[in-house]
């Protein structure tokens, strides 16, 4: 099985791209190719071990720590998510399950309407980031968006149906049985016992909220400084920047997008 | 190994997308490639992984546009080598598939 190597020397010659690419065949590390910096600033270049943020690429493991609470037992696809929340996101329909977060089909609102017009650097965050200190901090954003269709009824690309589990599932052996989320008066039932999943089951969001992103890792203070390089100018740390979908304006097929 | 089936089965058609969604999983519109896709400020990214011929394509992208060209630079790469493996029969029919990851 091989990779057209000169193909992909080719697309990087002719692209502005910024990152690391790295080719695997049957378990082994192939090929790698690194372009631009990985501190635009300082001029840093980039290097095949850079750190670099895979935003909602982390949803499978978030899928995976769910799956795992499955697999013990601990919970079911088929539970209703009210038995986690309580009291809490009200307005989230008492039909929607676990298996309904993980494909995008709970119809719940979204802190981020990916149907909506916005652009990857919007600020959407409602609270100070300083605050967003543990994953629980983040369950008042995702309070106050209307169901917006029926459970089931069809596929809609939803960061908070991530959110949620990581959030108020990830556990915490303070409190191990009832949690109580910061804000709230109410007891949640949260879960039997501690949760062992790995408290990085913190949702990147495919399109989401940069600054939820790093305040959900589980050590927010440690997670700046070796924060993700990034090659455009970081946000003022009060600034809450967001993103969303990419929009496909050209027709084209995303599978093999074209460039914008 | 029904965890895993659970997660990667094809559950829906995203033509808006292109791709078809499993759970925690993009999957390729035709083929068994599983796909891992994020985009946030000053992040663009998509792995591609082909269990059956064990490959992986990953593009990381520490800018927020930077890395959709290239993506999709590679995502026609590897439908051309998808392509030439089904032509010369790679792998091999009935041949093991449970490759490394």
């Amino acid at each position: 099985m091989d990779i057209n190597l000169t193909g992909l020397d080719g697309a990087l010659a002719q692209r502005s791209f910024t990152g690391v690419i790295a080719v695997y065949a049957d378990g082994r590390r192939v090929a790698e190719r690194c372009a631009g910096y990985r501190h635009r600033a300082h001029r840093v270049p980039m290097t095949v071990d850079t750190r670099i943020a895979v935003a909602s690429g982390s949803k499978a493991f978030t899928a995976l720590a769910v799956m795992r609470l499955v697999d013990d037992g601990r919970l079911r696809l088929d539970q209703p998510v009210r038995e986690m929340l309580g009291a809490d996101l009200p307005l989230i329909d008492a039909a929607v399950t676990v298996e309904h977060l993980l494909t995008h089909t709970s119809g719940i609102g979204d802190y981020l309407d990916e149907d909506g017009d916005w652009e990857v650097s919007d600020h959407v965050l409602t609270v100070p980031v300083h605050t967003l200190t543990t994953a629980e901090a983040f369950l008042p954003l995702l309070d106050g968006h209307a169901q917006r269709s029926r459970p089931g009824e069809r596929f809609s690309y939803c960061n908070s149906g991530y959110m949620i589990p990581a959030s108020s599932w990830s556990g915490s052996p303070a409190t191990p049985t009832t949690r109580r989320s910061p804000g709230s008066s109410s007891n949640r039932p949260g879960l039997p016992g501690r949760v062992s999943c790995p408290s990085t089951s913190s949702p990147r969001m495919r399109r989401s909220a940069t600054s939820m992103t790093r305040a959900t890792s589980p050590t927010p203070s440690t997670y700046r400084s070796s924060a993700t390089p990034t090659a455009e100018h970081s946000p003022p740390p009060t600034t809450c920047t967001s993103s969303g979908r990419r929009s496909w304006t050209d027709g084209s097929s995303p599978w093999t997008p074209s460039p914008r | 190994m029904d965890t895993v089936a659970a997660m990667t089965r094809p559950r829906h058609d995203v033509p808006g997308e292109g791709l078809r969604y499993a759970m925690g999983f993009w999957v390729h519109p035709t083929r068994d490639v599983l796909i891992l896709e994020g985009y946030d400020a000053g992040a663009s990214f998509r792995s591609s992984h082909a269990p059956v011929h064990g490959l992986t394509l990953s593009v990381l992208g520490n800018s927020s546009e930077g890395a959709w060209p290239v993506i999709g630079a590679v995502a026609g790469l590897l439908d051309a080598a998808l392509q030439h493996a089904d032509e010369v029969g790679d792998p091999p029919s009935g041949a093991d598939v449970d490759r490394p990851r």
